[in-house]
């Protein structure tokens, strides 16, 4: 997977750093943004083939990013990628839980403390899926 | 109503039925705080009968020791009530019912003491579900520290977690005693994750015993199974 391109957005420094060198190692370029704002402004200038994308996070949360980006891959404005999220939260309303992820548009959900070696098999997959040539 | 028409008989009747069809338990008191009158709706709650309790002291049925002080009070201030003062009556069984009670006196122009009136509302059904109110602000309270546990809990573990499994991803670099370490690292760390897992789907605290007659949540017991 040399030279593509990961965008991580996470406010957390210690899990940002453990991706960011567990990417680095399989090849992957890797971009970093600490809020759900600047994960935008980043997303938008740039070309991605991944965001690894947190829940909580300051300015908009990860829900509302990945649903405002999926629209914009839609309209065109914003080249497609696939957004993978990571979440703390496995709460008491799995309803609303459901619906949130279902309303984000995410491609795939993951929730924290996650097997690293499962993370970076599901980037792969995600990653080879989006370069396959359409039939 | 006047003075006059207090004393037709028409009218006490009238209003011996008033007291008597009450949806309140009604009691009224002589002088010396005997029990004269014990309405049907203070018969049901206490189970007692008139002939029971007619006559007798007012702490047969009611547990009020500061019933004269507040007798007293009431006598400085004429035409006051007393409200909202919480109590027992004593029912047939023995057993104690929590009231709320309102009690009002009747002075004569003296300022003479001519008997007391107390109202008593049954406290059972409204301690109910105070208590119904309060688990389920208790379990309120446990699913927010549960998910504030989940939370912060989760994403240091993320971190612990990833740089175990990275480290172990170079094994063959490592002395097997190292990778036994780390491997162990690995296990309690999923270990955590589960019970802050099954402590974010408790629907009913359960408590079990600890040590020093202390009580700690039965996390397996409160909460939910995923995939049941």
């Amino acid at each position: 997977m040399k030279g593509k391109r990961i965008l991580i957005v996470e406010d957390d420094e210690d899990i940002v750093e453990t991706l960011k060198y567990s990417l680095q190692l399989r090849g992957y370029i890797v971009d970093v943004a600490y809020d759900g704002l600047h994960a935008l402004r980043k997303a938008r200038k740039n070309e991605y083939d991944l965001m690894i994308l947190d829940i909580m996070l300051p300015g908009k949360n990860g829900y509302e990013v990945s649903r405002i980006l999926k629209e914009e891959m839609e309209e065109g404005s914003v080249k497609p990628f696939k957004i993978l999220v990571l979440t703390a939260r496995k709460v008491d309303s799995a309803e609303r839980e459901d619906f949130l992820s279902t309303w984000s548009r995410a491609d795939e959900y993951m929730y924290k403390p996650f097997e690293m070696n499962y993370l970076l098999d599901r980037i792969t997959t995600h990653i080879t899926e989006e370069h396959q040539p359409m039939n | 109503m006047d003075t006059k028409s207090m004393h037709n008989p028409e009218t006490s009747d009238y209003l011996a039925n008033v007291f008597e069809s009450s949806p309140f338990a009604l009691i009224s008191f002589d002088p010396h705080l005997r029990i004269m009158m014990f309405n049907r709706a203070a018969q049901e709650l206490t189970g007692l009968s008139c002939a029971e309790v007619v006559g007798c002291r007012a702490t047969r049925i009611i547990e009020f020791e500061r019933l004269h002080n507040i007798i007293d009070a009431l006598r400085k201030k004429p035409q006051a009530t007393a409200d909202g003062y919480i109590t027992k009556l004593r029912a047939a069984d023995g057993s104690e019912i929590p009231v709320v009670v309102r009690i009002s006196i009747l002075l004569d122009n003296r300022n003479k003491l001519l008997g007391v009136l107390i109202v008593a509302t049954d406290l059972r059904e409204i301690q109910k579900l105070q208590a119904k109110l309060l688990e389920a602000e208790r379990l309120a309270a446990i699913t927010e520290t549960a998910i504030s546990i989940n939370h912060e809990i989760n994403n240091p573990l993320c971190s612990i977690l990833g740089n175990t499994q990275l480290i172990l991803m170079e094994k063959e670099r490592l002395e097997p005693g190292m990778v036994k370490k780390l491997k162990s690292i690995e296990t309690e760390i999923i270990r955590i994750q589960r019970v802050s897992e099954r402590l974010a789907r408790i629907t009913r605290p359960v408590l079990k015993e600890y040590v020093d007659g202390r009580r700690m949540l039965d996390v397996e017991g409160s909460s939910v199974d995923e995939d049941r």
